[in-house]
């Protein structure tokens, strides 16, 4: 969707607190000594690689007036920060570890606002209503103990459940889910059976106000010579559930005031954190 | 659009689909910019905002278990009154939030088709008595979507002085247009406290060739009846019988238009439908391509916007003025 200049640049301002943090925006793969041309907070970036190195321009003016924007390479992405971050990548130490298989499972470019797909990957409660059968019961959907806490880079929690049948794991085994939090847009969750631990870690890029660019890797330390395509199948599936309903929510932008939408005491107390947050960090809807 | 207020045109009757079309499915329809979502339950149709109080998902997306419509998103559970019933996140022992409640809109079934308004309707819906009269064949010649405000299209549909030139060849002729002159105005209250609940006027025409309504030379006499806002229905009768258009009409948006168009006939029994249907078919699409480019799209009520004629516009005017008395400054 293409705005009018004016309604672009009020996009632009509400998303200006989101330029002081990295945010992936390319396969890293996909960038070499050709310009790739890229959209970060409604920003026109191009992208390009010289002696190994990424580097991100404005897209917009002479490229010699220009200072370069910060960027690098880490974990198969490209991360652009349009100002200085007030945080780290979100770290991935699976991803180097030797003894787990990691590999980029699905990307994608929704209708949606970042803010908007994040909360929904965080909350634990849809599961069994957008991914009935493969991550829950809808006759049994009331919500565990969740154990939450803030943390300095976002917040933490985890929570148990029984598995159902799935490339994580076979039926009837407890599986421990742990959230790791990065402000604003990436999580790191480690699913832990009796077979090992598998970790997605999921990340939104705000290319515009209302549209996002996600990415999900997968890290395991088991069945790593399984082949990889039906766990991708399998999260595919899962996100393509999501993206019919969360591409359907309004308003479009997460909203951070707590009395646009109503909460729920236990239930939603990962979303809550999740807006308290973002609140607290001078960020706006997202 | 945002300086086009069409809040005044809430309290009435839309047409939102034929019956058959609203089933175990939730339908999302739009009134005057308001997303519905439409069902169907044991108890009847129902009609709730389509938009779940917890995380603003779409209810149409959603599931119909007994008179409930069940948020596809973690459940939330609504009844026809729009209250949460149940959210299966809680505990047993945790109560539905009291404020747990969406909008919701009075629904109805008529002619075959699913009515909504979203305020305390001030007019019942508009009537088509030929749909229950045993003597007259009815059948649903067509949906139309038209990038059009409905105030637009319903006063072309109501012109007359636009046959012959949109319409030169099949109703009329564009050499010779004559005048057609509408008589007998009379504005019709359905209840005290409403000032125009719409009205009738009648008007003659010596058929020409090229339609298939009459036979050459034959004077048809013709009545249309409006009923407030948006929904016209009109007869024509002819030595071998009467046949009634009735135009449900559903106003999407400032600039998006839904109608249906029945077609009553108590003649001709033995010629099928799709005669009478494609006819019809083609005056409408030589319509929209005129409806569609006028601009504003919206109409505008003050008759000070545009230049009208005083004998030639006079429906319009009628139009525009009963408009006036509802409150709508445009439709």
């Amino acid at each position: 969707m293409t705005m009018a200049p004016a309604a672009a640049t009020d996009a632009r301002s509400q998303l200006a607190p989101l330029r002081r943090y990295w945010h992936p925006v390319e396969d890293s793969a996909a960038v070499g000594n050709r310009p790739t041309a890229v959209t970060l907070l409604e920003e026109d970036l191009v992208l390009f690689r010289s002696q190994g190195r990424v580097h991100a321009l404005a897209d917009s003016r002479p490229k010699a007036c220009v200072d370069p924007y910060r960027a690098e390479d880490r974990y198969g992405l490209v991360w652009v920060a349009l100002e200085d971050p007030v945080a780290d990548i979100a770290p991935f130490p699976e991803y180097t570890d030797s003894s787990y298989r990691s590999y980029l499972s699905v990307t994608s470019s929704w209708n949606a606002s970042a803010g908007r797909f994040t909360e929904n990957g965080l909350d634990i409660t849809h599961f069994a209503w957008v991914h009935p059968g493969a991550l829950g019961d809808r006759d049994d959907a009331e919500c565990p103990a969740i154990d939450i806490h803030v943390t300095s880079y976002g917040f933490e929690y985890a929570y148990s459940r029984e598995s159902l049948e799935s490339p994580f794991a076979t039926g009837g085994q407890t599986i421990h889910s742990r959230t790791m939090h990065h402000l604003p847009f990436t999580r790191r969750r480690i699913l832990t059976s009796d077979a090992g631990h598998s970790v997605q870690y999921v990340t939104a890029s705000p290319t515009r106000a209302r549209q996002c660019k996600i990415w999900m890797i997968e890290s395991r330390n088991h069945h790593v010579t399984d082949p990889i395509e039906p766990y991708i199948d399998f999260s595919r599936e899962l996100l393509e559930q999501d993206r019919q309903i969360v591409e359907s929510q309004r308003p479009e932008m997460l909203p951070i005031d707590l009395t646009t939408e109503l909460h729920l005491r236990g239930p939603d107390q990962v979303a809550l954190t999740y807006r308290r947050l973002l609140a607290d960090a001078g960020v706006a809807d997202v | 659009m945002s300086e086009v207020d069409l809040s005044p045109l809430r309290p009435y009757w839309y047409p939102v689909g034929p019956s058959s079309e609203i089933g175990a499915e939730p339908a999302a329809v739009t009134i005057l910019d308001e997303q519905v979502v439409v069902y169907r339950s044991p108890g009847g149709v129902h009609a709730l905002q389509d938009l779940c109080l917890h995380r603003g998902s779409r209810l149409s997306l959603g599931t119909v278990r007994d008179n409930c419509i069940v948020c596809p998103h973690r459940g939330w559970t609504y009844g026809p009154d729009g209250r949460c019933v149940h959210i299966p996140s809680l505990r047993a022992t945790q109560a539905v939030p009291a404020e747990a409640s969406v909008r919701s809109y009075r629904a109805c079934e008529e002619f075959g088709m699913v009515w909504v308004a979203l305020e305390e309707p001030r007019l019942p819906v508009p009537e088509f008595p030929e749909h229950e009269d045993p003597e007259y064949h009815v059948f649903l010649a067509a949906r139309w979507d038209w990038t059009a405000s409905a105030g637009r299209l319903v006063e072309n549909s109501l012109d007359i002085g636009h046959l012959p030139w949109v319409h030169g060849g099949m109703l009329g002729d564009r050499d010779n247009p004559g005048t057609i002159e509408p008589y007998n105005f009379s504005d019709q209250p359905y209840s005290s406290d409403h000032p125009n609940a719409g009205f009738t006027f009648e008007w003659d025409w010596e058929e020409v060739d090229r339609s298939q309504y009459g036979r050459p030379g034959e004077r048809l006499h013709y009545k249309s009846r409006l009923y407030m806002p948006y929904t016209r229905r009109n007869t024509m009768y002819a030595p071998k019988g009467n046949l009634t258009l009735y135009q449900p009409t559903l106003p999407v948006s400032a600039d998006q238009v839904v109608f249906w168009y029945f077609m009553a006939r108590n003649h001709s029994l033995e010629v099928p439908d799709s005669h009478f249907g494609s006819f019809s078919a083609k005056l409408l699409a030589d319509d929209k391509i005129i409806v569609e480019n006028q601009r504003p799209r919206s109409l505008p009520v003050d008759l000070a916007e545009e230049v009208h004629l005083r004998a030639a516009d006079t429906v319009s005017l009628h139009y525009r003025r009963a408009l006036a008395a509802i409150g709508a400054r445009h439709a």
